[in-house]
């Protein structure tokens, strides 16, 4: 309970200072929302009123101060660049984001647990080396490229789905699923790959203890051996890694959205960095960080639960 | 609970495979045309929006008393007449019979007082001018200037929109207009829609809807076009090589922006006009034309667009052809026998600038000078290189704010607040103002021209091109018409006869 509550502060802590570096770095880089909105028409007349208009006139203590106070009650301010309040256009964004990372998570767990194990199972044969190439390939290939190439072959080429054309989950469910799959897929391979690489070596790490080999002297199948025991094993040591790949697919997210047109949380985000939108940006800064600090906390959890050996203190 | 979770993801897999059925791509409703834009529209405040994006934009939602037609004349729009007294001081307006909002109410004599003096207090160009203004019916309006201009009939193309209309800033989500579309749907960062405005007062759109989607990169345009999801877009020059030149149109018209390798008359060197004039002997516009856009540009040699063809003086494009000999030797003359460096500081948005910088940095390396290429990102350059003037060189297009000459040489007055080349010359602020004051036409451009010319001998800058605008579309359609000023008249846009 100790751990927990001490856990719990920190998670907050985290959150308060995310936002506070936001913030202040938001206001050391060089930019005016007023004139970006004005444009190089702008004249010192019309600046200062729509500056008095957007409250980015007053003090920076004021504004911070103002915005933290809103938020903890619930209210994220309005978007400078789309003058909508915070919360409708993150509202609008959150599921179809939220979505992606989910068909992305399964694509993940889907692919990398079942190769992972049957690259540890055929260790030394060429079939090894085959999936030792493309998981290389795979880490090594950026999200935005693989983007690029996905809509090349499969939107361009094969036709499968209509680049640039998003579907809404709410009008076309399988026509936004046939859409995202593709995004979903370019967000997924690297972390496939780095995926499989883990399993396999904790799988053979596992698979050379004393334990498999007791097993095998009492005659059970590799089969049952692999899955009933050294997998449960190895899952272990991959679990922690959970924290660093949900992280991977919000970034991941952010450029693929970008590519593909999709309009998730991650375009909107470059647009509130570059529209330099602070209650966009910040609402957005700080969505991001929660997933991540909350997945971290849940995972530290769930390694104990599976592993009881296993005390953090 | 395992076997649950798994279930679920085992059900979204095969979801999401059994999705991919073929579709036929780019299915487009008889009537709509969908424009791909880079670039996002985000305000529809045409009192405060003055990008030229945005203004392309709700050039079709908004017309004001008068409204620029392709030949660069103001015509009048929501006024049927326009009379403007010898000294340009006294502008009477007659207000047109039966034009409506887009909202169904006829435009009155209070929605025009309100939008004059909202466009008076959002201070947009030219109405700061304004002496007095009122009704002397309800129909005629009588505006005063205190000094006389003949650029207010430009001026007075600002929108009329229905009296307390934006008490609470709602036309930035809001638009109403009396323009050929009215606004209708807007998602952000994916499109806004247009429909056709049935109570047109003139000649009407031929398509009932146009959407504009924006798209994040203008790499993405192109795919989007060959995947049929637009209908047409603006094309970098490299681009054009790559569409199917069957199916599409390819319509070519300036970009009525000067683009030019900006220098800082304040600082050193380029405070030096021998320096400014050495540089400009040593840059080939012929060959950045080539190189950047393909030969899509028209070379220029002053503050001054091609379009406005009444102004713009061609002569002064050839004053700075190549000569390195003489560049070098007026190096020499300036103190700078063996060249300088310096820092150009870009803005990397525009990947047609950065390239530019490019072919710029060989061209003066044949004279001995350094340039090194800083990348910034927009809101940066906006505030560092545009308003506080801190920069040596940058490179960029300047547009105008109105199909005037004024808009173009306006920032060259030695106390501009957009003089942000810091050009000061007593020559140029005498004959500029003359300039503004004449009111006989043939006086008017030939004071000009004189303007552009103190510019040129100055060397103010180095100015290099105006970039083309190349509209791609598919040939399902036609009708696209050239602007003096950043506009897409969607209205003119119509199917093409099979």
């Amino acid at each position: 309970m100790h751990y927990l509550a001490k856990k719990t502060l920190i998670l907050f802590l985290t959150l308060l200072l995310v936002s506070l570096f936001t913030f202040v770095a938001f206001h050391i880089i060089p930019g005016d929302p007023a004139r970006l909105i004005l444009g190089t028409q702008a004249t010192d007349e019309k600046l200062e009123m729509l500056r008095h208009q957007l409250g980015t006139d007053r003090p920076l203590s004021d504004q911070y101060l103002s915005w933290i106070g809103g938020f903890l009650k619930g209210d994220f301010g309005t978007s400078i660049r789309y003058s909508m309040p915070v919360k409708n256009l993150i509202g609008e964004r959150l599921p179809v984001t939220l979505l992606l990372g989910l068909i992305s998570l399964a694509l993940i767990l889907l692919i990398s647990i079942p190769i992972g194990i049957f690259s540890a199972r055929v260790k030394d044969t060429f079939l090894e080396q085959v999936i030792s190439f493309f998981t290389m390939a795979g880490i090594s290939t950026p999200g935005f490229f693989l983007s690029i190439l996905f809509i090349w072959i499969f939107g361009l080429i094969l036709r499968i789905f209509t680049p640039g054309q998003y579907v809404s989950y709410q009008t076309d469910l399988s026509g936004f699923l046939q859409f995202m799959f593709f995004p979903a897929l370019a967000i997924a391979v690297p972390q496939i790959a780095t995926l499989v690489k883990y399993i396999r070596a904790s799988m053979l790490d596992e698979l050379g203890r004393d334990y498999v080999r007791t097993a095998k002297g009492k005659g059970a199948s590799l089969t049952s051996i692999l899955y009933s025991h050294v997998f449960r094993n190895a899952v272990v040591s991959v679990i922690p890694l959970f924290g660093m790949i949900i992280g991977s697919i919000f970034s991941g997210s952010i450029i693929v959205e970008q590519v593909f047109g999709v309009p998730g949380i991650g375009r909107l985000l470059i647009s509130s960095v570059t529209g330099r939108d602070f209650p966009l940006t910040q609402a957005l800064v700080m969505y991001v960080a929660t997933i991540i600090v909350i997945t971290n906390f849940l995972v530290d959890i769930l390694i104990q639960v599976i592993d009881p050996r296993i005390r953090l203190s | 609970m395992k076997k649950t979770l798994a279930l679920i993801l085992a059900v979204l897999f095969v979801l999401s495979l059994t999705g991919c059925k073929k579709k036929t791509a780019g299915s487009t409703g008889s009537g709509e045309f969908i424009y791909g834009l880079a670039t996002e529209i985000d305000n529809f405040d045409p009192f405060v929006a003055t990008t030229a994006d945005a203004k392309s934009i709700y050039f079709n939602i908004y017309e004001g008393l008068t409204r620029v037609s392709p030949d660069g004349t103001f015509v009048p729009a929501v006024a049927s007449e326009v009379t403007v007294s010898d000294d340009a001081k006294v502008y009477t307006f007659k207000l047109r019979d039966n034009v409506y909002f887009h909202n169904g109410n006829p435009v009155t004599m209070d929605d025009v007082l309100y939008s004059v003096q909202h466009a008076i207090d959002s201070a947009l160009t030219g109405y700061g001018n304004i002496a007095s203004y009122e009704a002397t019916d309800s129909k005629t309006l009588v505006i005063t200037l205190t000094n006389g201009s003949t650029d207010f009939i430009a001026n007075a193309s600002s929108a009329i929109v229905p009296k307390d209309s934006d008490n609470n800033g709602e036309h930035a989500l809001a638009p109403v207009g009396t323009g050929p579309y009215a606004f209708s749907e807007y998602a952000v960062q994916d499109h806004v829609t247009l429909v056709k405005n049935d109570k047109y007062w003139g000649e009407p759109a031929s398509l009932d809807k146009i959407t504009i989607r924006f798209i994040a990169s203008s790499s993405e345009l192109l795919v989007n076009y060959q995947a049929g999801a637009i209908n047409g877009f603006t094309a970098n020059a490299g681009i054009t090589e790559q569409v199917d030149k069957n199916a599409s149109v390819i319509n070519v018209g300036n970009s009525n922006a000067v683009q030019m390798l900006a220098l800082n008359n304040s600082a050193a060197p380029f405070d030096n006009v021998k320096v400014r004039q050495a540089v400009s002997y040593a840059i080939d516009s012929d060959e950045i034309i080539d190189m950047v856009n393909y030969g899509y540009g028209v070379k220029i040699g002053s503050a001054m667009i091609p379009g406005l063809s009444a102004f713009f003086d061609d002569s002064l494009s050839s004053v700075y052809d190549v000569n390195l000999e003489k560049a070098k030797a007026l190096l020499k003359e300036a103190g700078y026998p063996d060249g300088f460096s310096f820092t150009v500081k870009v803005p990397s948005v525009y990947q047609v600038h950065v390239d530019t910088a490019q072919v710029i940095v060989n061209q003066l390396a044949k004279v001995g000078i350094t340039m090194k290429i800083q990348e910034v990102d927009w809101p940066t350059w906006l505030e560092k290189v545009y308003t506080n003037r801190d920069y040596e060189a940058t490179i960029i297009s300047v547009d105008g704010s109105i199909a005037s000459p004024t808009a173009f040489l306006a920032r060259y007055v030695s106390t501009a607040h957009n003089n942000f080349v810091n050009f000061n010359s007593a020559d140029f602020d005498a004959v500029y103002a003359k300039a503004v004051a004449a009111v006989d036409q043939a006086e008017r451009v030939q004071l000009f021209k004189e303007a552009q010319k103190v510019i040129s001998d100055e060397a103010a800058s180095v100015y290099i091109q105006d970039i083309s605008n190349i509209l791609v579309y598919t040939s399902a359609f036609t009708g696209f018409k050239d602007y003096p000023l950043y506009a897409v008249d969607f209205a003119a846009i119509a199917r093409a006869a099979k």
